[in-house]
């Protein structure tokens, strides 16, 4: 059990490093930083100038390790655009960035968990049926144009929400739609197959034959045991949805992570893309961790170790 | 012997594939007595296990009961309410599945599993319910019942599961349980432990048991009365002893004579039964065993046989047209 | 059990026959005679869908250049269907190979392969691809390639695992015990079995790669204008939401469809072939 749990940290540990690496090469493929940097036409006396003073001419290896000691406490040097530290200009915009994932996963986690109970439960019937052309529908449906339709009636023509940007509660209820729908469709999908799979073994059969209430075999009987995967989607869309979904948070104007680093790219702020890059990749890799944590808290099996 | 505790009449199942019906369990009627031991004898797609999981309402989709009855306790099983077949299953009936490794739940604690019967059933709260429980572990020989109370089923071997089973069944101390091919996933040594324990809180409950299994050997030292079930019919009952010494039918013949016995000479093959098992949705019309049946005489291809009473003997029936001693003598055995 | 069967085949041949529709838009499409999708034409700027042909026929509408947005959606299907075709060979001709050589080497070349896998899968891969892309710059070589960067893992982890069970199979036993080589044995005798799983990665990234592909376009680091791609337009129609939703609306409704159809084709194919995906 903890041999298991030091093996994933240490998982965890190198595909930290690993994407530090990723980031080191892939920054170091755009050319010289330097000639970056400096306007066009910049006399070469200065590139090099610059080059010195930022370690360029150190050999390749000193560099990385330069890069992966100061990546380890998060310095990844100055914003181009706000010369304030580029981790800084990250993280102020997570708060952002993790309450829109918070309520879209609260909102896709009700409603995904509510209509795949449904759906299971209605096997064979009409409700099903509507339940999953929902759930199709939502999954096919890029979540930028949802966005782009929301805003459109609620905020364009009914007047009801704000377009976009933050302006208080109200600004939060558009993304948060577009984004739990399409939460709630995996989910929905994701929980009545698990719960129509549960639903077929022995073990349910044994409960109704105990003489069990209806509720309490799905309840407790089934949903406990259909709720494993829908709980590690759960947790792996929360990841997905910390990194800041760029399009979404563009779509809406929305201060956070996401449209930060689009902006980033756009500008050429390498800084602030390897602090995001970085600081996205480690949240994954933690909740990829904790993920792994909370699977062995639902499922005995796992946490007591066979 | 005393009252039937249950009786069943002319029940048959169907079962629905495409645009095929078949006949899983196909016009049985017997009866079991308080107190009474019956093991019903058959192979896979005999009806043994389907006709009990009919009884208790849980058949699986695509079947369902086409005709007959089912009645308990003087009650017809078969015309409740949902809620009143609950209120039967698990308190009047207890009943214990094959496959012990995925009957339990494997999330919730064996404690939790065997203490919810009796919530349900008995209205007990949670803490007198556990300790009822825990008295169940130790009653079906689970040895530190304290502690085990707390773990999940992964955490047990197979027989001790089973015995979880039993104890989950028996906790209201039901008037009949059904065994259903309880010792059939289990080791033979652990299988011998589980038969006799359920002999023995058969004794101190005094409840009816239906035991379930294709093995007939299982049946011979337990069981009073038994009953040979073949493609959804009743082949032969009767007393233990006078259908294992004196079988009547060519199907029960034909197990006992495919069982190993001690007395083999080495090397010598062990009978076989020839040809498939039975096809529910291909029935003959008339005795089902008879095209696998080397003693069949033309009448049996034609016309089903009704059970009649064979010899002397309380309570022994079969259901065939020929007499199975005067066949053999005339064919010569089953060469 | 029965009924889903039924219903799964019947969205299965829905999502087929809308697959080979769209193939056929973008096969054939061009040759309606319809206007150029890159030609403007500031005459008929925002003209709403509409039969009337004083404009030239506009049935989907014009955009803020007057360009005819039906020939530009049947163009941007084109677009999309190659990007995500290709992308989608490229991604599990990689990761095919890769899965077969870790599960059938084992040992430290799997370890090394799936350590890679691993590090790759935690990076959230809209991210991956929004770095590259951002860095090496917008182009159709490059999207493709991000795309097929961000698809290999899936197939490679997919593959192995069956690797692992077909290698144990008497027949691969035997392969060895009459003395065939790796390569033969790799491709004649183990890729079969695993050609089934790797079909049904496809279709899921498929429906993921045609999104992403959107939205890296949407983003403008994707297809470069003037080439008409879906993301694009929607990106470039957001502006004029209130005044002509129709520009927007038409490209979202293809990206729809397309990804719907491959998500049914997908789940048919998964019912029918039933490999241990996950």
């Amino acid at each position: 059990m903890s041999r298991y749990f030091l093996i994933r940290i240490g998982q965890s540990l190198l595909a930290i490093w690993g994407i530090v690496t990723i980031v080191f090469v892939v920054t170091r493929m755009l050319g010289d930083p330097a000639v970056l940097l400096l306007p066009l036409g910049t006399p070469d006396s200065q590139i090099q100038e610059l080059r010195s003073s930022l370690g360029l001419e150190r050999p390749m290896v000193v560099q990385y390790l330069d890069f992966l000691g100061h990546a380890v406490v998060g310095d990844f040097g100055l914003s181009y655009q706000s010369f304030r530290p580029a981790m800084e200009v990250v993280l102020e915009r997570m708060p952002a960035t993790a309450i829109l994932t918070a309520s879209s996963l609260a909102l896709g986690a009700v409603l995904g968990a509510a209509t795949g109970f449904a759906a299971a439960l209605a096997r064979g019937r009409f409700l099903e049926f509507v339940v999953m052309c929902f759930a199709l529908a939502g999954q096919a449906t890029p979540v930028f144009w949802l966005g782009i339709l929301l805003v459109l009636f609620f905020a364009v023509e009914l007047g009801w929400f704000p377009t976009g940007g933050w302006d208080g509660p109200a600004s939060l209820v558009l993304p948060t739609m577009a984004l739990g729908i399409f939460v709630a469709a995996n989910i929905t999908r994701l929980f009545r197959s698990s719960m129509i799979e549960t639903l077929s073994e022995d073990y349910i059969r044994t409960a109704r034959a105990k003489g069990l209430m209806p509720r309490t075999i799905f309840m407790v009987h089934a949903a406990r045991n259909a709720l494993i995967p829908v709980v590690t989607m759960l947790a792996l869309l929360a990841a997905e949805l910390l990194g800041g979904s760029a399009v979404t948070e563009t779509v809406f104007s929305w201060p956070g992570v996401g449209r930060l680093l689009v902006q980033a790219i756009d500008s050429k702020d390498f800084p602030v893309i390897q602090a995001g890059v970085f600081l996205i990749a480690t949240i994954f890799v933690c909740i990829n961790f904790l993920v792994d944590l909370l699977y062995t808290l639902l499922d005995p099996r796992i946490r007591l170790g066979r | 012997m005393a009252e039937p505790l249950f009786r069943i009449r002319n029940l048959k199942i169907r079962i629905q594939n495409g645009g095929e019906t078949g006949y899983p369990v196909n016009d049985i009627s017997y009866d079991l007595c308080e107190n009474e031991t019956l093991g019903i004898v058959g192979e896979s797609g005999s009806g043994k296990s389907m006709h009990v999981l009919a009884m208790l309402g849980l058949l699986p989709r695509g079947l369902a009961v086409e005709s007959g009855e089912i009645v308990f306790a003087g009650r017809d099983l078969l015309k409740m309410n949902a809620q009143e077949l609950r209120n039967v299953r698990g308190k009047e009936i207890g009943i214990v599945f094959q496959d012990p490794m995925t009957s339990l739940n494997p999330v919730l604690t064996v404690g939790r599993q065997i203490s919810e019967v009796l919530v349900r059933h008995k209205r007990l709260d949670w803490r007198s319910a556990r300790a009822r429980a825990r008295e169940l572990l130790e009653l079906v020989g689970i040895p530190d019942a304290e502690r085990r109370m707390r773990a999940f089923p992964f955490q047990f071997s197979g027989g001790m599961r089973q015995r979880v089973m039993i104890a989950t069944a028996l906790a209201c101390e039901p008037r009949l349980l059904i065994a259903d091919e309880a010792t059939t996933a289990l080791d033979v040594t652990i299988q011998a432990q589980v038969i006799d324990l359920i002999r023995s809180l058969k004794e101190r409950f005094g409840m009816s048991v239906l035991w379930i299994t294709h093995d007939i050997g299982v049946v011979a030292g337990f069981a009073e009365t038994v009953q040979v079930m073949y493609a959804g019919q009743i082949m032969e009952r009767g007393p233990v002893r006078s259908v294992f010494y004196n079988p009547a039918s060519a199907y029960t013949w034909s197990l006992l004579k495919s069982l190993p016995r001690p007395d083999q000479v080495a090397g010598e093959p062990l009978y076989q039964i020839p040809g498939q098992p039975p096809n529910p949705f291909r029935l003959a019309k008339g005795d089902p065993f008879a095209e696998r049946n080397p003693f069949a005489t033309p009448r049996c291809f034609e016309e089903r046989p009704a059970l009649r009473p064979v010899g002397d003997v309380q309570g022994h029936e079969v259901a065939a047209w020929y007499d199975l001693k005067t066949r053999i003598r005339e064919t010569g055995g089953a060469e | 059990m029965r009924v889903s069967s039924k219903f799964g085949s019947i969205a299965g041949i829905i999502g087929v026959s809308l697959i080979v529709l769209l193939i056929a838009v973008a096969l054939f499409g061009p040759l309606l005679g319809l206007a150029s999708p890159t030609a403007n034409n500031l005459m008929a700027r925002l003209a709403p869908p509409s039969f009337n042909t004083t404009k030239g026929l506009h049935l989907f509408g014009t955009d803020q250049l007057g360009r005819d947005v039906l020939s530009r959606t049947i163009h941007g299907a084109r677009v999309t269907l190659t990007i995500g075709a290709t992308a989608v060979l490229l991604g599990g001709a990689i990761g095919i190979v890769i899965g077969l050589v870790a599960g059938y080497y084992g040992r430290w070349v799997d370890a090394v392969l799936m350590r890679i896998v691993d590090v790759q899968l935690s990076i959230p891969l809209s991210l991956l691809a929004l770095l590259v892309v951002g860095t090496i710059g917008p182009s159709l070589q490059n999207l493709i390639f991000v795309l097929a960067l961000t698809s290999w893992v899936q197939y490679a982890r997919v593959v192995r695992g069956q690797v692992l069970v077909v290698r144990e199979r008497e027949y691969i036993q035997s392969a060895h015990a009459i003395g065939l080589g790796d390569v033969r044995i790799i491709f004649q005798h183990i890729l079969p079995n695993v050609l089934s799983a790797a079909l049904v990665i496809a279709t899921i990234e498929l429906a993921r790669v045609i999104i992403l592909e959107a939205a890296l376009s949407f983003l403008g680091l994707g297809v470069q204008p003037p080439s008409p791609s879906w993301g694009r337009m929607l990106a470039e129609g957001r502006s004029y939401m209130s005044s002509a939703p129709w520009i927007a609306i038409f490209p979202g409704a293809a990206i729809f469809i397309t990804a719907l159809s491959v998500n049914l084709t997908g789940d048919w194919l998964r019912d029918l072939l039933d490999p241990k995906v996950t």
